[in-house]
């Protein structure tokens, strides 16, 4: 399965309602074969990194799209991207 | 010096007072504009709701007290929770921005702004783990 870093340009004005009602309609929308598996948003920028895990690109912006996540946190960019996990170097650790 | 009870108005009086010795507030919350009613509702053995109002300004509060009518004030951001979400906030083992994203705590006004604000958000935790607080739960 491939990983995809998808960032988001929060709008400017959100309301907590709008954004925690589409969070319950993208778990809703989210098929079997896709993960949405943790995100971060950075202040500065008020962008919001998402990390998911999908058979294609195309499966995550479906279920972007039915949810409404879209009209607060438009894609900005996607990214189909390696992990690297710190524990895959458990030498380099112990030094 | 005794301890203080959470949402009683010398607690919020205390409150005001380390935000505004605090020059880590100061310089987070330089941009901030914008009142707040910090509502909190009963919760297991509390049954009053408590309204807080505080009016922070450019890395300032300009005045902090409790309200017994909400009318009272018409503020920019209304956060609202359960006494006992409240109580780890103000412990800091609960992030207050982690809460509104993820509906912990409520909020009427403009998150985005609130989110972007996320270090005077800690810097206001900051300050109200330094207040010697006594909880009701």
């Amino acid at each position: 399965m491939a990983r995809f870093i998808i960032i988001h340009q929060m709008a400017e004005n959100t309301n907590q309602d709008a954004v925690l009602v589409a969070r319950k309609t993208l778990y809703a929308a989210i098929p079997k074969t896709a993960e949405w598996r943790n995100s971060w948003y950075v202040p500065k920028t008020n962008e919001l990194f998402c990390e998911w895990e999908a058979p294609t690109q195309e499966v995550i912006r479906q279920a972007l799209l039915q949810s409404g996540v879209l009209q607060f946190a438009p894609i900005k960019t996607i990214h189909e991207v390696v992990p690297v996990d710190p524990k895959d170097f458990p030498d380099e650790r112990a030094t | 010096m005794a301890k203080l009870k959470f949402g009683s108005p010398e607690w919020t009086q205390a409150l005001h007072n380390e935000l505004n010795a605090s020059q880590a507030y100061e310089d987070a919350a330089k941009n901030w504009e914008g009142d707040f009613y910090f509502i909190v509702e009963p919760d297991g053995a509390v049954t009053e709701t408590v309204y807080m109002f505080m009016d922070l300004w450019h890395g300032k509060s300009r005045e902090a007290k409790l309200v017994q009518d909400p009318k009272e004030k018409n503020p920019a951001f209304i956060m609202s929770g359960k006494y006992g979400k409240w109580k780890l906030v103000v412990l800091a083992k609960l992030d207050p921005i982690q809460a509104l994203m993820t509906g912990q705590l409520k909020l009427k006004g403009n998150m985005t702004m609130v989110m972007k604000n996320v270090k005077a958000a800690q810097e206001i935790v900051r300050a109200c783990t330094l207040i010697d607080t006594e909880f009701e739960l």
